[in-house]
């Protein structure tokens, strides 16, 4: 792949010439990463290099709710410069792709007060190419807003970032849906939260050749809290990477993050969470945990809770669990009639329910489990 | 909380209470390292040829080598030719046949850090090879172990005497060119202990060494090595103090253990080095490679450490489990106060069946101390049933210190069972109302749950160590809390 010619063939709204620009410079200067990189050591990247990808539009499809604004960026550049600006963040090789490649994308936003009676839902579809589509969600204050953000893809490379700006007092239920088989999918999340803001983001991994995310969080206010939910099955070659970040700025702030992980096939998943606690964040809760289930030898799992703390009155903790279905409770369904391969559907599916349920509307948590639960039982017979 | 500050502000100011120098006449080389002051420190040690050639091929490999700067400490760079290679203590040229020979003023070393070799014979029951900078002055209690086969001694006589066992296990752990400080010890380490225990023999005693850096700007490089033989069983016990000092000091030590078959090992360190004052100005720099290695199955390897000393810490004793069923343990206490840093860990790699491991790891951050615990867990594709359990739990006193976790779990065997567990927290307001309700001072009660909170790891040490840790560690934080 010739990064150059890809790059200064970029095209869009001329209010984003200087940041591509400037985002294009940091890319050629950076590259990609390398699994030297402490942060990219189990995911290589680099075979990037080696195709030739097309720069495609992803189709966009938004069904928004009364009291939610959508706009597509072309149209909406003006208002979207100063908020892409302000928050560029020069040092990720994908954002900076993004960014470098800027044109497709919306800016979402909703006014304060504002009681949007439905969630909003986006699909977004590529195929073969590259694609690089871009959120703006601002939110503003005392408000709410639930955004369904789906992936629909069969093949090509799609480096998606979305990035919220949620006001205080507000509350927002995010969920990150990826279907994929053989695609590629490099996401970055980001969110910023003021005063007595609460997110909710659920981010769901169908699969997908190799699917990375990388999740921001930025508590600037106090009273703030987040919720990072997270569930990814991958069998077959799959390869499912997840760092996450929350980054614990001022006092007063809760986290919890709850990843969990079904890994059937050679499939390999890493999971990075990283907690940073502020020097003045005292009285900050914060809990993450994460649990494997390895269904096959050659699954693999690299798994690395980090808490970084430097204040004293903190409450923080980690734990990451590793293994397989419990012979005991399969022996226990087993004495109660049930068939093993029930018996064992039975046990995985409850252990990915703990994250489906908590997705607040019903309708959307019915349809997810069916999701998972349709694609168990290809992946137990391939680890039977 | 005024008299909390207070009460702080005493106890900063206080002076490390083991600072001082003993005026020993020392042979040294000058500062610097070339293949020249390796070749030096090994024929003054009537080294054999293979010994010398070792250490040059460490040297050389050392040059290509690069400092590592990964883990969450900062320091000045170390300059490498400041740095002086070599030191022996001038009056045992001769070689001190027993205690009675011994230079009285480093026996007087030693009364002052409470380590009184002659009621230790008898009392504690414990041989002490007290190595004082570079060179073993005291060998206790040497014929009692050889009755039973046991090899204990100071790591250049081990060379001179068994050479086949050194050059058998010698860097079989720690290869030179592990990494650049194991590297760096590979080419001048200048002295250590050695131990081999024979084929099913329970060894008697604690075998114990005391380490002093004494010599100003003598870096110390260590090098022990322990074998236990088939059924055998040995508890080592390693212990350090070191007087006040205005440069950084460089010590960089190699710890090997090997364990065949039904083996075990034991092995209990309490280092109390000088931590710099209270500006981070001096302390000495540890830089330790520990390693033990189950080769046999059911073996078992244990490391039990509290590090209260040292400006910074940089030490992951680690167990490669390769036998069947063998079981490797890391219990760590590790106390930053003042501008200390200490990275910590451990490296639990399963390679056999049925492996088991499991890290418990304490660390307490007082003032501006830095604390991370950063370990490894790995499960290789054949180690079917390996288990692991990891708690590693923070302490923070003081709003200025930080506690980080960076633990890795990789594994790649869906049979194996890896938890791992992690808290930080301050100590709670309650619990200290609690304790001062019943009449305790805020002082004891502070004492009381630190001791709670490390109570898992105390018990895995030793008797008269156990109670010499809690000591330091109550000395150690006290003034840090308010």
């Amino acid at each position: 792949m010739d990064w150059k010619a890809l790059l200064a063939s970029a095209d869009g709204p001329p209010e984003l010439a200087a940041l591509r620009t400037a985002a294009s410079a940091h890319f050629l200067d950076r590259g990609l990463p390398s699994t030297r990189d402490e942060r990219w050591r189990y995911t290589d990247t680099n075979f990037l290099t080696q195709q030739e990808l097309e720069l495609l539009r992803p189709v966009i499809k938004a069904d928004a709710p009364a009291g939610v604004r959508v706009r597509p960026l072309e149209e909406a550049a003006d208002a979207a410069v100063p908020l892409l600006a302000a928050e560029a963040d020069m040092t990720h090789p994908f954002r900076l792709l993004n960014t470098a490649l800027l044109r497709d994308g919306l800016l979402v936003e909703v006014e304060d007060n504002a009681k949007p009676e439905r969630e909003l839902l986006l699909t977004i579809t590529t195929t073969s190419g590259l694609a690089v589509p871009r959120l703006l969600v601002v939110v503003g204050e005392n408000t709410q807003l639930t955004l369904v953000e789906r992936y629909r893809t069969d093949g090509g490379t799609c480096l998606p970032v979305t990035q919220f700006s949620v006001g205080s007092g507000s509350r927002v239920e995010h969920l990150r849906i990826h279907h994929g088989s053989n695609d590629v999918h490099i996401g970055c999340v980001e969110v910023r939260q003021q005063r007595d803001s609460l997110v909710t983001n659920h981010l769901l991994t169908f699969g997908g050749r190799l699917v990375r995310n990388d999740l921001q969080f930025h508590l600037l206010g106090s009273g703030a809290e987040a919720r990072l939910n997270g569930l990814y099955l991958a069998d077959g070659e799959q390869h499912v990477d997840n760092h996450t970040t929350i980054e614990h700025a001022v006092p007063h702030c809760d986290s919890r993050e709850t990843y969990r992980g079904i890994l059937g096939g050679k499939a390999s998943a890493v999971f990075n969470g990283r907690v940073h606690v502020h020097p003045d964040a005292q009285r900050t809760d914060a809990q993450q945990s994460n649990q494997n289930l390895l269904l096959t030898d050659d699954a693999i799992i690299h798994t690395k809770p980090e808490l970084e703390i430097y204040a004293d009155d903190v409450k923080c903790t980690h734990g990451a669990t590793v293994g397989q279905l419990d012979r005991e409770a399969l022996f226990y369904l087993r004495s109660r009639g049930l068939a093993y391969d029930e018996a064992r559907r039975m046990l995985v599916d409850s252990f990915a329910a703990e994250i489906v349920r908590r997705i607040t509307d019903e309708s959307l948590r019915d349809e997810l489990a069916e999701t998972v639960i349709a694609r168990l039982p290809g992946m137990l017979a391939e680890a039977a | 909380m005024n008299s909390e500050t207070e009460m702080l502000r005493e106890y900063a100011e206080r002076d490390y209470q083991f600072g001082f120098v003993t005026d020993v006449e020392t042979d040294t080389v000058p500062a610097g390292l070339s293949e020249d002051v390796i070749r030096f420190i090994s024929k003054r040690k009537h080294e054999p040829k293979w010994l010398t050639t070792w250490r040059l091929e460490a040297y050389r490999h050392w040059l290509t080598m690069e400092e590592p700067h990964w883990a969450n400490i900062e320091y000045d760079p170390i300059n490498y030719q400041d740095i002086v290679y070599y030191s022996a203590p001038k009056s045992s040229a001769d070689g001190p046949k027993s205690l009675d020979d011994v230079d009285p003023e480093l026996i007087a070393t030693y009364e002052k850090l409470g380590i009184p070799l002659h009621e230790r014979e008898k009392l504690a029951g414990v041989a002490v090879d007290a190595v004082f900078d570079s060179v073993s002055v005291a060998t206790t209690f040497k014929d009692q172990l050889a009755a039973q086969g046991i090899i204990f001694c100071s790591f250049s006589e081990a060379v001179q005497e068994h050479p086949e066992l050194v050059r058998k296990y010698l860097g079989s752990v720690v290869p030179r060119s592990d990494n650049f400080f194991a590297a760096l010890n590979s080419a001048v380490f200048t002295d250590g202990s050695f131990a081999y225990i024979p084929k099913g023999v329970q060894c008697p005693l604690e075998l114990s060494t005391y380490f002093r850096i004494n010599a100003a700007k003598t870096g110390q490089f260590e090098r022990t090595l322990i074998i236990a033989d088939e059924g055998s069983c040995v508890s080592y016990l390693e212990g350090c103090t070191a007087p006040m000092r205005d440069e950084n000091q460089l010590h960089a030590a190699v710890v090997e253990l090997v364990a065949l078959n039904d083996a075990n090992i034991k092995y209990s360190t309490v280092q109390n080095w000088y931590p710099g004052n209270e500006d981070g100005v001096g302390g000495i720099f540890n830089f330790v490679t520990k390693r033990g290695a189950c080769r046999g199955s059911n073996s078992r390897i244990s490391w039990t450490q509290v590090e209260t000393g040292s400006a910074i810490t940089w030490k992951y004793p680690s167990c490669i489990l390769q036998g069947d069923n063998s079981v490797g343990e890391f219990y760590s206490i590790a106390l930053s106060a003042k501008r200390q840093q200490a990275d910590t860990g451990t490296k639990m790699v399963h390679i056999g069946r049925n492996t088991r491991s499991t890290i418990i790891s304490k660390g307490i951050s007082a003032q501006w101390g830095q604390n991370s615990y950063r370990g490894q867990v790995k499960i290789l594709k054949k180690a079917e049933g390996a288990r692991n359990y990891s708690q590693c739990d923070s302490l923070l006193i003081g709003e200025q210190c930080g506690a980080h976790t960076f633990p890795c779990l990789d594994v790649q065997n869906s049979s194996a069972h890896v938890e791992h567990e992690a808290s930080t927290s301050k100590i709670g307001e309650d619990q200290l109302f609690y304790c001062q309700q019943r009449g305790n001072s805020l002082e004891d009660s502070i004492n009381l749950i630190v001791n709670g909170f490390c109570k898992e790891v105390f018990r895995e040490l030793p008797m008269e160590f156990a109670v010499e840790a809690q000591k330091l560690l109550e000395v150690s934080l006290e003034g840090s809390v308010g």
